[in-house]
């Protein structure tokens, strides 16, 4: 060969490599297009809020009149403000302008899925729990695990829901517009809904709400979730959408509902949730009593407690103890008879599949560690057909407050099941069986199963037309727990039961809440 | 002229390009083969580590126990004229551990293609300077699973590399061998449609870092023996930490040190034929298994398309 052909082999190499190397490691997301509200939801006020008796539970002072020199003040504050307008206001108006609802679920899903971390064990077998007076020390608070995530999320946009309920009474109470309808020198720098009154603000209203929730829910994120709630009243302001009192009155909903939300939230009993070492014993002791002959045993090494065993006993949104207890699927089969065997030949079988169409949808619904749990997976669900229907910001709460009160709920009452039944994994009857990762808590009944059925069901009914869509994604969730090794079929069969059950609550209140 | 055979450990850098934890980090070395001679390497490796650096942490894991790669590599390198000669391997690694119920993997991996090129080759002083580059090509032969680590096989990318190596043999059979180089890697597809990696990410497409990889190498060579010592690095040019206790990603920042030795006894009596071995330590790394690995093959080397030369 010749020089020269080195010298081209050389190049050409050289070009793929180069090739290869100018491709950017940017990840290109999917994200949600930009889209306007088409109702404007003028009854909305009526509508029946979920932990509030009414708005009038929460007060505001009437504003100041349009022709006030106390507005006009305001007016000509925008004004100057738009005369300056800086890159990031800019870049804060564009960030802000689509469903602040959604953006601060988006928020919350990032938190849950950068705390969703269960804990490593202690030198001596033990393990730490996060502890929430001391929030930054290993391992931080909170462990962001599928109840917690469930909680997180239903308490959130109930609060959005009440507080967006109450915003509505007020607006079309005292009927006052946005800065940019009031004056001409005031521009609209987003689009404006023509007709809703800006009085108070619905986005200081959801930026407050997100801020003083989550903050509490995530304490070591409280400098950038006030940031986040700072940029998000500033960019309406700057925008023409609101004026600092149309802000200040949005604060004070915020405010005066999140201490009601707070109130409930402090009390449900999640702090009672964990349990301790006595009654871990005597919840095992009560399954074995019922006829489980082999009780769940963690089996991780070291050792780890249970995830929350005395979740089931959480304050549920939708239904009372005694409804629970009657939701309370059956038991499951006996350890070792024919149901069984068939059930844990079908799991091994499908563990072994580690390839193909099984696998992806074992990893695609898997949500475990690190990830924003099942209950984010269908906030992401939902918020697309929010979207894709241009709901306002008050029916987007409204959705979500249904579908994540739904979640929670089953969540309680998959829990309540888990440690009812105290009932073994597949890998524990037979440790051949490898997972996809093995939970930490007793098999029976699947939380994949049970969350997914509950928000499916209410997603089909809000978008009745992706109803068949969604029930096929809930049981494609419920299936993926059998592909992962990690449950039966009689998990998923009876998670799924109890949840499409907990939906129809949800259903139910939504159909009562003067909405439709 | 003699022409022999001067070839050994191409083989074990090929584990290096596109796999993550191999067994073996010998890199390019600085001997070629001779216008069209073909050689057929069969190696077996096993690599095993119980600690690894979470971030730069280094722990243990006791749902993982004891990890465990063995690595089937059947490899074919073939002189296109003397000074360029190009390899090929597909590898079969299969991944386990000895505690946890986490599945375990294995399949054929990535196909890699290598063409080496001697730039040039002078006299200096009581030895010979030799420079070579090497440009190469990586892909999935199988669409095994990426997204699974530490049992995944592999990272799933498509990479190219480029490599310069310098190498200086005294005419009594002392050498010194330098060499870098740098592989660029692909994103890749994976299952999940959302993930979490430094930030959430809302896609199925994960990015896998760079990486710059080198060796300094220093031995004693023969027409029966060769032997080596040598040093390597690998570093990832961007990436994320593996948080506390978090499973690991394929777009982590994965960096290694490690001292091997190599080896390479021609069998007397049969022509051609080769045994050689290696065996590898890791010393520091980040975000990989703090593992011992070696690897030990047969090679033949043969010209199959041409009247055999008189070698003596």
């Amino acid at each position: 060969m010749t020089n020269n052909n080195f010298k081209l082999a050389a190049s050409l190499g050289l070009l793929a490599l180069f090739a290869l190397a100018a491709c950017s490691k940017d990840i290109s997301q999917r994200s949600l297009p930009d889209f306007e509200p088409s109702s404007l939801e003028q009854n909305g006020g009526n509508w029946k809020p979920i932990l509030l008796s009414s708005p009038l539970d929460i007060t505001i002072p009437a504003p100041e009149a349009t022709g006030s020199s106390a507005y006009q003040d305001e007016l000509e504050e925008i004004e100057a403000l738009q005369q300056n307008l800086s890159a990031s206001d800019k870049k804060a108006i564009a960030k802000w302008k689509n469903s602040g609802i959604i953006k601060w679920n988006e928020t919350a899903r990032k938190l849950v899925a950068i705390y969703n971390i269960p804990p490593e064990a202690n030198p001596d077998g033990t393990y730490p729990a996060p502890n929430a007076q001391n929030p930054g020390a290993y391992p931080k608070f909170p462990f962001a695990n599928p109840p917690y995530a469930s909680r997180a999320y239903a308490y959130l946009q109930v609060a959005m829901y009440d507080a967006m309920v109450t915003t509505w009474h007020y607006k079309f109470t005292h009927n006052r517009m946005a800065p940019a309808a009031n004056s001409p020198s005031i521009q609209s720098l987003e689009p404006l809904q023509d007709g809703l009154p800006s009085y108070p603000s619905e986005d200081a209203v959801v930026a407050d709400v997100a801020y003083l929730l989550l903050k509490v829910m995530f304490p070591n994120d409280t400098v950038f979730l006030k940031k986040e709630s700072d940029e998000q009243k500033r960019a309406k302001l700057v925008s023409g959408l609101a004026s600092p009192s149309d802000i200040a009155a949005g604060e004070s909903i915020a405010a005066q509902v999140v201490a009601k939300v707070l109130a409930r939230y402090r009390t449900d009993g999640m702090g009672q949730s964990g349990g301790n070492p006595t009654v871990w014993k005597e919840l095992e002791d009560a399954a074995v009593a019922r006829g489980i002959t082999m009780p769940w045993k963690s089996l991780e090494l070291p050792v780890r407690p249970g995830m929350l065993p005395l979740f089931g006993n959480v304050k549920q949104f939708l239904i009372t103890t005694a409804q629970r207890d009657s939701l309370r699927p059956p038991p499951p089969p006996a350890i070792g008879s024919a149901e069984f065997k068939t059930a844990l030949a079908e799991v091994k079988k499908m563990s072994e599949v580690k390839s193909g169409e099984v696998w992806r949808i074992a990893q695609l619904w898997g949500d475990g560690a690190s990830t924003y749990t099942p209950p984010g997976h269908w906030n992401e669900i939902a918020c697309e057909a929010i979207v894709k229907n241009n709901f306002s910001e008050l029916r987007t709460a409204r959705t979500l407050a249904l579908m994540n009160m739904a979640i929670f709920d089953a969540g309680i009452s998959c829990w309540d099941a888990k440690t009812y039944y105290w009932y073994p994994r597949p890998s524990q009857v037979d440790p051949s069986i490898k997972t996809i990762g093995l939970p930490n808590f007793p098999s029976y009944t699947s939380g994949h199963s049970t969350f997914s059925a509950a928000a499916a069901t209410v997603l089909g009914y809000i978008f009745p037309d992706n109803a068949a869509s969604y029930r096929a994604m809930s049981l494609e969730a419920a299936e993926s727990r059998i592909y992962g090794g990690i449950h039966y079929r009689f998990d998923s069969e009876a998670g799924t039961a109890c949840g499409d059950a907990i939906g129809s609550f949800a259903v139910k209140k939504g159909q009562a809440d003067g909405s439709n | 002229m003699t022409k022999r055979i001067q070839w050994s450990t191409v083989v074990l850098a090929a584990l290096l390009l596109t796999g993550t934890r191999t067994t073996a980090q010998t890199a390019f070395d600085g001997f070629t083969m001779s216008k069209g001679e073909l050689c057929l390497v069969a190696a077996y490796g096993e690599m095993s580590w119980t600690d690894y650096w979470e971030g730069k942490r280094l722990r243990e894991n006791l749902n993982i126990g004891k990890f465990s790669s063995k690595q089937f590599m059947p490899m074919l390198g073939y002189g296109l004229t003397d000074r360029i000669s190009l390899f090929a391997t597909v590898p079969h690694i299969s991944n386990s551990s000895d505690a946890g119920y986490m599945a375990h993997l294995k399949g054929w991996q990535d196909l890699q293609i290598e063409a080496k090129v001697q730039l040039s080759k002078t006299k200096i002083g009581k030895g010979t300077l030799s420079t070579f580059g090497t440009v190469g090509f990586s892909t999935p032969v199988s669409d095994y699973i990426p997204d699974f680590l530490p049992y995944s096989i592999g990272l799933g990318a498509t990479t190219a590399q480029a490599r310069i190596i310098g190498h200086y043999k005294f005419d009594k059979g002392w050498f010194g061998t330098i060499q870098t180089g740098y592989t660029a890697k692909s994103k890749i597809k994976v299952d999940r449609e959302t993930y979490y990696t430094g930030d959430q990410f809302y896609s199925n497409k994960m990015a896998v870092p760079d990486v710059w990889d080198a060796s300094i190498r220093a031995g004693f060579d023969n027409k029966r023996v060769r032997l080596g010592i040598q040093y390597n690095w690998m570093l990832a040019t961007s990436g994320t930490d593996i948080r506390r206790n978090d499973m690991p990603y394929p777009g982590n920042r994965m960096n290694r040190e490690s001292v091997a030795i190599t080896g390479l006894l021609w069998i007397p009596g049969i022509k051609g034929l080769a045994i050689h071995a290696m065996a590898d330590q890791t010393i520091a790394g980040r975000n990989m298994g703090k593992s011992f690995g070696w690897m030990a093959g047969l090679q033949y080397v043969f010209k199959p398309f041409q009247k055999k030369k008189n070698d003596q």
